[in-house]
């Protein structure tokens, strides 16, 4: 073949020209860290790198969701303690007033306390949480409860009563419940063992010197309190059911994290040895192009 | 017997005829680095011999040479790999612009990255689940707001960029058609140059290169064919002949109207629909080629894909907003969220309130209607929109899947395009570039042959020279020396 100056021109060009190209990949690639770029770097690879990015921000927000729906739950869990102490103080007081050594006097002294823990159990079942009821279903900014004067049917006590569920989402097509509404704590209105109408008992028993209500009063209070405490186990399983959400909430965000970095990241060391070689490339085709590019018969003939 | 000027007569042509290869060295030397200039040779033959008449036999003893005679000066070329390379550097031209249109697709769509559209939808979706986990909250529902409008956004500056992308396409066009008609002028006019200059035997070496250049140009913009007859080219422009060798005055040029590209005769400066010729021009490679397919093939599907999947989003979303209570009112509020033109929706989706309380994140609730109270912990509606990710959702353009799962699938064949389009590129590059390499073995200017042809034609020429002196001598020995005695 009939080999011309400017053929090894073009071809010495083409070469350098490759190899800048090379090394402008390689350095894009460690300059963002990233193997992929734009979706033609590896169309397949870009899918899943989407995908994997997309579940993150998916995750994420779970995340947020559940650490909402734990403190709302925790919050629940406590105020329900607080609803466990009065009415196990309740208990103590409606033993201590059936006892028949005492007199009506003493009675009438324990009915003043006895209406203390009612006006608190009417606090509790106003608990806020974030400004929020959080006994009143959906209705989060109506108080459920007004304050009477005095221990009263719970009747004239409901405002407004919702029962509805607040679900958060908390995994893909997982929802979870993070409310528990007053019938479920303090019982319904028609609840012989509703908590206002066993205090409202309690109340008027020791008030009206009748032991006999104060014993039907302690009776309700028992059963009130176990379901009280059955409502703290419900609380308590669903928060700990939102930990272990969270937990896998925290290894999937790992995995999806290496997952994303597998596919999309590059490998520096491979890149930067990659880099070299092309460098080394460049440099000797510069080089065998300055030899090349000068020597003609011109430059021999004087 | 040869007169006794003979030999001076023979060298005076031994000299013109090197001196003629000198110069053409001296022209090829000069040319080197034209583009499209093909080496010149120019080919000796020995002249027309003489009889050599005997002097005993009254016959001829032989022939005697009478020098040396320049018969031609040719160019170096041959038309079989002009053939190749313009077959090869036609493709060239479509690939590079498809490439180029696809780079600017990836730029416009921006993924994968923190800022694209996947991005903006999640955030979106995220917000109406933040939303309902708090849905009478003034923030979350202002979030909800500006995530929509972020989405929105993003989705009309999208549409913008494609149509604008479209537009500049359309504008290239016109730009290489107005390029192809005066390549096609340029050839008309080389065509009657050569034809005049041939007509006396020479060889148009440099007219002929010339307008080999022009074709090798026009190759990259539009598929070419041409046929030589009687010095010119006949040329042919994808599947329609536009100028015939005859040399007359009708040959065409192209015009793109609307989709479509039509030869109309060269003489016409403003051509209307009328004057088009029938059946219209189909151009299957080249720049032209490219660029109609960018705008066909990528941006168009792209902006309609685009739109497929706003339409879709708007209807979606606006169908579960409606749905839903609002702050303000007890009643369902039957509010779009979003709002959008149907023949452009990604250009002109917008979030249709401005008010945050109108924002319906409760769901619709039978016991609600008997109540006079709202429901501001009933975040459900909102819920709803939030687990819209997770939904299957039909679009027309593309199987069923969630809105991720459409932009992801978007984004893959924008990949798989893009390669192609990378792939085919490099391939032809470095076949035009391998074709050009054939063609410069046989045409390119090597130094150093003209060096040693120099040295060769220099050499010859002092040979000639010192031949007339010699010459000069002889006669010098008759013309003065004969007769005279001492």
């Amino acid at each position: 073949m009939r080999v011309t100056q400017s053929m090894m021109n073009l071809q010495m060009l083409q070469n350098l020209s490759n190899s800048n190209e090379r090394m402008m990949n390689l350095q894009n690639m460690l300059a963002s860290g990233k193997r992929i770029n734009t979706p033609s770097d590896d169309p397949v690879g870009v899918n899943y790198a989407l995908r994997y990015r997309a579940q993150l921000n998916h995750l994420n927000q779970f995340k947020t969701n559940a650490d909402a729906a734990a403190n709302v739950l925790d919050f629940t869990d406590s105020t329900i303690g607080q609803v466990t102490d009065v009415l196990q103080r309740a208990r103590e007081l409606a033993v201590q007033g059936a006892n028949d050594s005492l007199n009506s006097g003493d009675r009438q002294v324990i009915a003043k306390e006895v209406e203390q823990l009612f006006h608190q159990l009417v606090q509790l079942g106003n608990a806020q949480f974030n400004g929020k009821y959080i006994f009143n279903g959906q209705k989060t900014d109506v108080k459920p409860f007004s304050d009477p004067g005095s221990p009263t049917d719970p009747t004239n006590l409901w405002a407004n009563f919702d029962t509805r569920s607040i679900d958060y989402l908390v995994s893909d097509g997982v929802t979870i419940s993070v409310n528990i509404t007053a019938d479920n704590v303090f019982g319904a209105n028609s609840d012989a063992d509703n908590a206002f109408t066993a205090l409202n008992q309690l109340y008027t028993g020791l008030q009206n010197n009748d032991t006999s209500t104060i014993q039907n009063a302690l009776d309700n209070i028992s059963t009130r309190l176990d379901k009280v405490l059955a409502a703290r186990a419900d609380i308590g399983a669903r928060s700990n059911r939102v930990n272990l959400i969270e937990q896998r909430l925290n290894d999937m965000n790992t995995n999806y994290q290496k997952l994303l970095s597998s596919v999309e990241d590059a490998d520096i060391a491979k890149t930067i040895t990659d880099l070299k070689t092309a460098e080394n490339v460049q440099q000797a085709s510069l080089a065998v192009g300055a030899r090349i590019l000068v020597p003609t018969l011109v430059d021999f003939l004087k | 017997m040869s007169s006794t000027f003979f030999g001076l007569e023979m060298m005076k042509r031994a000299l013109f005829a090197q001196q003629t290869a000198l110069n053409t060295v001296g022209q090829n030397i000069s040319n080197a680095n034209t583009p499209g200039y093909s080496r010149q040779v120019v080919n000796m033959v020995a002249s027309q011999p003489m009889y050599y008449p005997s002097m005993t036999s009254g016959g001829l003893v032989g022939q005697i040479g009478t020098g040396v005679d320049v018969q031609s000066i040719t160019r170096m070329r041959e038309s079989f790999l002009d053939t190749q390379y313009r077959n090869q550097n036609q493709l060239l031209g479509e690939w590079e612009v498809k490439s180029d249109t696809v780079n600017k697709l990836q730029a416009i769509l921006n993924e994968p990255s923190d800022t694209g559209l996947t991005s903006a939808l999640n955030q979106f979706f995220n917000a109406w689940q933040t939303l309902s986990t708090d849905p009478n909250n003034p923030s979350a529902r202002s979030v909800v707001l500006q995530r929509g409008k972020q989405l929105a956004d993003l989705l009309n500056e999208t549409a913008q960029q494609l149509n604008d992308l479209n537009n500049d396409l359309q504008t290239n066009i016109q730009t290489q058609v107005t390029q192809v008609n005066s390549y096609i002028d340029q050839i008309q006019k080389l065509n009657v140059q050569i034809k005049s200059a041939e007509t006396f035997g020479a060889n148009a070496n440099d007219l002929r290169d010339q307008r080999d250049y022009l074709v090798d140009q026009l190759s990259k913009i539009a598929d070419v064919k041409v046929t030589e007859n009687n010095q010119s080219y006949t040329l042919q422009v994808g599947d329609k002949t536009v100028l015939v060798d005859d040399g007359s005055t009708t040959w065409k040029h192209v015009v793109y109207d609307s989709g479509t590209f039509y030869t109309v005769d060269h003489a016409i400066t403003n051509p209307q629909s009328s004057d088009y010729d029938t059946p219209s021009l189909n151009i299957q490679s080249g720049e032209l080629k490219g660029l109609v397919d960018s705008q066909n093939i990528y941006v168009d599907t792209y902006i309609n894909q685009l739109n497929d999947f706003t339409n879709t989003l708007v209807t979606q979303i606006n169908t579960q907003h409606k749905q839903g209570y609002t702050l303000s009112s007890s009643q369902p509020t039957n509010v779009d969220f979003f709002t959008a033109n149907p023949s452009n929706p990604a250009a002109s989706i917008q979030v249709a309130i401005t008010d945050t309380s109108l924002i319906a994140a409760a769901s619709p609730n039978s016991i609600y209607t008997n109540d006079s109270g709202t429901l501001s912990g009933d975040g459900n509606n909102a819920l709803s929109i939030g687990n819209m990710y997770n939904q299957s959702v039909t679009f027309a353009t593309s199987s069923a899947g969630t809105f991720e799962d459409f932009l992801r699938s978007m984004v893959g064949q924008l990949g798989v395009q893009g390669q192609e389009a990378d792939q085919m590129e490099k391939n032809q590059n470095s076949l035009v570039n391998q074709m050009d390499t054939m063609r410069q073995s046989v045409s390119g200017v090597s130094l150093d042959e003209e060096m040693a042809n120099m040295i060769k034609y220099q050499q010859a020429y002092g040979a000639a020279a010192r031949m007339v002196t010699t010459i000069d001598s002889l006669l010098n020995t008759i013309v003065t020396g004969m007769g005279i005695t001492r």
